[in-house]
Parts: structure tokens; C-alpha cells; sequence
């Protein structure tokens, strides 16, 4: 592992301080709300789910390309996994953990946030099992759990390493010790550990579908033109790994820098990033018209009004920037040559995370402002208590991202040595 | 029984003196390894694992799990219609069933992979643990190294054939 030189350390403790700082103060602003009550956010009649739902699920999105990513190209056994594969799945830990915060910053009282927990209560009634956010809370646990266990499954072998080989004094070693629980290398663990990593990376593949389905069907259960629709799965699944592609160049691009791994990840493995990336854009785009022309078919009716309300109401300019982000950015990927350009693979990367939100955002809020009678109908904006906690959240996630990458090994070490026994003439003993 | 411990700086030294030991008739316990590799793994003869059948009945419990525990918590329910559904509606509790299947596949799946790397350390015997226990800087950096179990009388043998095919050192306890 490499060690970090004084400025280098300078400049990672000074990132991570002054985005503690910044989610420090998206903090103290949910502190305002909690004491003041919803009313301080913007949600009002007809517009009860806004930024933050939106926000939701659009960190449960990032959360969910990480994981599938690095599990579906070890299934294939993609050799290029190896340098991305570590930051995806730590990726989707720090999405997680951003994504959990909004349903509780969602409640007016958030103490009562473990009522979403299966439990008995003083009068004997249980929880809804019959309620998509039960099915949603089941679903996030399950997806959490696994992926921290596909995780540290996969450092197992590099904690050992860190333990007998890192340097860093007794304390570090002991808690690497302690997270590698005994790892000495032998060839039947090497087979037990294959074999495991094998199986949870099947399981995580069916579990990022059926998760992000659960999450679709939040809305599509519900009878609100715009949103009953079986697109919606399939349709949430692919903008999700869509949208957590996105975050991942916008992670490795300026990581690679600030966490010296710049000779791991080089422009041949974005290219192959920017290339998933305009796979799934023409996917999104498909889903795009697809929902459109079933409402348009259906001229007069309240789902057809949902959609022309979208393309030409108060939600417009929202719905054609979602279109330029989402469908026209991404097709500069056509081309080899941006597609090895870090700056342009940046740019079009973060265009993308914001078409992403703006798109989370328009399905949440213009379906809800414009249901069936015109009596009920409303617009709605985010106020600056939930702007904050929308910044707050980019910050708390980057300041988790950071915080655990910097203290484990960025690249599988373990991978890296199977990839140089592969293809070169033998590793060279250090110890 | 003694055990040898031989310590190689390549793997294709490793393959060799598994197969001298082979042919020599001893105890191959297992080898030390800095990353996966099937070949030696196969040649050592680690059988295949359980990974996948616990995972299965893993799954199968959770599966089980997740449709009755809803059914009996809302069995305890009063007698209330909860938007108009039944109260024991399968087809939703299908959805906490998958959920929980895939949770405790996973959990068994990793408790699988704990019980058997513990128990492979474990057969190695209390002073094969702490030979073990000081190859683990080796394996964990770039080095192979090769466990066999032997009669006394045979170590010396043991220690000339790890030797001859390449280890630079060479453990008996």
C-alpha cells in the first residue's frame, strides 16, 4: 500500500473536515425543522412527498450500481473489474447510508421512526405488511446488510495483508487483525472464500432487481396518473444503475487523484464505464418514450393530461432538462475519443447525476400536483431547509465515501496479485 | 504426527513439490496461498464447498420466515380491514418472503464461509495453528507455502523433498 505523503494527508483531512462541516450545518438545519415542524419545508397539499422522497430515491439509485456492478463483472469474469470494483461497492455503503436518512428526514417526527421496524406495539397491533413502504423497508435492510457483507467479504484477504504487512503500528493492526478474523490463506479458505463471494454476487444480482422494484412500486401501487404503471420497475432499475454509473466516474475521475490509485484505474477502464453508461442512456431514453406514448394513446384520459401537464406545465422546464441530461448527453459516447477524455467523461458524468435527481424529482412532485380533479391541483418548490439537507446529503455521502476509502485499500491487493501470477512471470516476496 | 511447513517464492515450485509429495505418499494438509488459485487449490484436493447448499437452506428458512411472520403478526391483529385487503394477503407477504430469502441466504452464505475457513485452520492441530500462524506474513505478502502432515520418523524425508523443489525455508513442529 502505498503511503501517503504529508500534503497528501493535508489535503484528504481537509476535504473530509469541511465536508463534516458542510453536513454539520445540513444538521443544524433539520434540527430547525424537527423543532418548527414540515411546514418550514415546502410540503403542502397536493404535494405531500417532494424533495425528499425524491432524494431518496435517487441515493437508493447510486446505491444500487455499485454493488450490481462489481458482482455482475466478477460473475463474468471481467478482469477489468479489479480497479473499480472496491470503490463501487464502497460507493453503495455511502449511498445507503444517505438514502436511509430521508424517509426519517421526511417525518415530522422522526423518534418514531423505528414504527417502520416489525414489532408489536402497546396495543397490539402490528405494522402493515400489506404496505409497499413496509416492502421498501424490508427491501433497503436486505440490500444494506448484503452489500456491507459483499464488502467486507472482499477485504477479508487485504485486512490480512494490511495486518501482517501495513506498518502502522500495534492499534492499526490489531483492528485489521480483527477485521480479517483469522484469514492465514490457506487453500481450503481461498476455496470457501471463492465459493461465498460466488454466491453472494448471484444473490446480489437478483437483489439490486427486486430492490429497486420495490422502490417502483412505492408509486405504481398508488393510483396517481403518472405513476400506475408496470413500467415503472423495470424502468427505476435501469435509471438507477444508469444514474449510479454516472456517480461512479464522478468518484473515480478526481479520486483516482486525491487517493493515488491513478496507475489502477486508467482511461481504458472508464471507457468501458462511458460505454455501460451509453447502453443504459439509450434504455432510459426507450423507457422515456415507451411511458409517453401508452399515455398518449390513450387521448382524454387523466394519464394522458399527467403527461401533456409534463411536457408543457409548471413542470416543463424540469421535464426538457431531464431530457437533455439523461438522453442527448450521454450520446457524446458514441465517440472512442470522449469517451478517453477524463474532463468530458466528468462533465457528462455529473450532467447526468443532476438529470438523475431532476428526473426523481419530476416523477414525485408534477404526478402529485396534477392528479384527477383540477379543485386539488397545486404546484410546489423546495425551500431552503430542504435544499440544504439536498446539499447536506452530497456532502455526508462524500464525507463517508472518503472517510472508509482512505482507510482501506482503494483496489483489491488480493485481485491485483492473481491479475500480475495471471499474466506475468510471478509476484516478488517483500517480507 | 509431525508437521513440515515449506515456504516457496513461486508457484510453480509450489505445484512441484506437491506433486513430489504426492507421488512420496505424504499428508498434504493444505498449501498457503497470497491470492486465488485454482490450480493449486485443486491439486492440494480441497473438495468443493458447501457454499451454495447453505445458502440454499438458508434461503429456504428466510423464505419460510418471511411469509409466516407477517401472517402471524397480523393474526394477532384485531379484527380490522386495513385498506380494504385482507388481512392475510399473500401476494404482498410474497414480497417480504423474497426479501428476507435473499437476507438469509446471504447470512448463511457468510456463516458457511466463516465456520469452514475456521475449521480448515482448526484441523490443523494446536502446533500446526501456530506454524500456521507464523507462515501468515508470507502467504499474505507474495509467498506460497506448502503443510504436510507426516509420521516423525518421515520428517526428515518431508523436509529434503520441500527443499529440493525450491523451498527457502522449512518449519518442523
Amino acid at each position: 500500500m502505498e503511503r501517503w505523503t504529508l500534503p497528501g494527508m493535508l489535503v484528504y483531512w481537509g476535504i473530509v473536515g469541511m465536508l463534516g462541516g458542510i453536513w454539520s450545518l445540513a444538521v443544524a438545519v433539520w434540527a430547525y425543522q424537527i423543532y418548527h415542524g414540515l411546514a418550514v419545508a415546502g410540503l403542502l397539499h397536493p404535494v405531500m412527498w417532494g424533495t425528499y422522497i425524491a432524494t431518496f430515491v435517487f441515493w437508493i439509485g447510486i446505491a444500487h450500481s455499485g454493488t450490481l456492478m462489481s458482482a455482475i463483472l466478477f460473475i463474468f469474469r471481467a478482469h477489468w473489474r479489479a480497479s473499480i470494483a472496491r470503490i463501487a461497492e464502497t460507493m453503495t455503503i455511502a449511498a445507503i447510508m444517505t438514502a436511509l436518512l430521508f424517509p426519517i428526514t421526511h417525518l415530522g417526527r422522526p423518534w418514531r421512526a423505528y414504527w417502520l421496524i416489525p414489532y408489536p406495539n402497546e396495543r397490539g397491533l402490528w405494522i402493515n405488511f400489506s404496505s409497499p413502504l413496509i416492502w421498501d423497508a424490508v427491501a433497503i435492510g436486505t440490500y444494506f446488510v448484503v452489500s456491507v457483507l459483499f464488502w467486507w467479504l472482499h477485504l477479508i484477504p487485504d485486512f490480512a495483508t494490511l495486518r501482517d504487512h501495513d506498518g502502522g503500528g500495534r492499534l492499526r493492526s490489531r483492528v485489521f487483525g480483527s477485521l480479517a478474523l483469522g484469514w492465514t490463506g490457506t487453500a481450503h479458505e481461498w476455496r470457501w472464500f471463492r465459493n461465498t463471494y460466488a454466491v453472494l454476487a448471484g444473490i446480489i444480482g437478483v437483489l439490486v432487481v427486486s430492490v429497486h422494484s420495490v422502490v417502483s412500486w412505492d408509486f405504481s401501487v398508488a393510483i396517481v396518473p403518472g405513476w400506475h404503471s408496470t413500467l415503472f420497475a423495470p424502468y427505476f432499475v435501469a435509471g438507477a444503475i444508469f444514474s449510479g454509473l454516472a456517480m461512479i466516474l464522478v468518484l473515480l475521475i478526481p479520486g483516482r487523484e486525491l487517493l493515488g490509485f491513478r496507475t489502477h484505474v486508467t482511461n481504458r477502464h472508464l471507457d468501458r464505464v462511458a460505454q455501460l453508461m451509453l447502453t443504459l442512456s439509450l434504455v432510459i431514453t426507450y423507457s422515456y418514450g415507451i411511458e409517453l406514448f401508452f399515455a398518449f394513446r390513450n387521448a382524454g384520459s387523466f394519464e394522458h393530461r399527467q403527461f401533456m401537464y409534463r411536457l408543457t406545465g409548471s413542470y416543463a422546464p424540469l421535464f426538457w432538462v431531464t431530457i437533455a441530461c439523461n438522453s442527448i448527453a450521454p450520446l457524446i459516447f458514441v465517440s472512442g475519443r470522449a469517451r478517453r477524455n477524463p474532463n468530458v467523461l466528468l462533465a457528462v458524468a455529473v450532467i447526468v447525476t443532476l438529470g438523475m435527481w431532476i428526473e426523481r424529482f419530476l416523477i414525485v412532485v408534477s404526478s402529485l400536483a396534477h392528479e384527477y380533479d383540477s379543485y386539488s391541483w397545486g404546484t410546489y418548490r423546495p425551500t431552503y431547509v430542504e435544499w440544504s439537507l439536498v446539499i447536506g446529503s452530497f456532502a455526508w455521502f462524500l464525507f463517508w465515501f472518503l472517510l472508509i476509502l482512505g482507510h482501506i485499500p482503494p483496489v483489491p491487493i488480493a485481485e491485483q496479485k492473481e491479475e500480475v501470477l495471471r499474466s506475468g512471470p510471478g509476484l516478488e516476496v517483500q517480507a | 504426527m509431525t508437521r513440515v511447513l515449506g515456504i516457496f517464492e513461486t508457484r510453480d515450485a509450489l505445484l512441484d513439490a506437491i506433486a513430489a509429495a504426492k507421488r512420496q505418499q505424504l499428508r498434504i494438509l493444505t498449501a498457503l496461498l497470497p491470492t486465488h488459485d485454482d490450480e493449486v487449490i485443486d491439486a492440494v484436493g480441497v473438495r468443493t464447498t458447501w457454499a451454495g447448499r447453505i445458502a440454499c437452506g438458508g434461503g429456504i428458512i428466510g423464505g419460510l420466515a418471511g411469509l409466516l411472520f407477517p401472517a402471524w403478526a397480523v393474526e394477532q391483529w384485531p379484527h380490522v380491514i386495513v385498506s380494504g385487503k385482507p388481512l392475510l394477503s399473500w401476494p404482498t407477504f410474497m414480497i417480504i418472503s423474497f426479501e428476507t430469502a435473499l437476507l438469509c441466504a446471504s447470512l448463511a452464505a457468510v456463516a458457511g464461509f466463516l465456520v469452514g475457513a475456521w475449521r480448515s485452520r482448526w484441523i490443523a492441530g494446536r502446533a500446526g495453528r501456530t506454524l500456521l500462524h507464523e507462515a501468515r506474513p508470507f502467504a499474505t505478502d507474495a509467498a506460497f507455502g506448502l503443510f504436510i502432515a507426516c509420521p516423525a520418523e518421515r520428517a526428515r524425508e518431508a523436509t529434503a523433498i520441500l527443499e529440493t523443489h525450491g523451498a527457502v525455508k522449512c518449519h518442523v513442529v
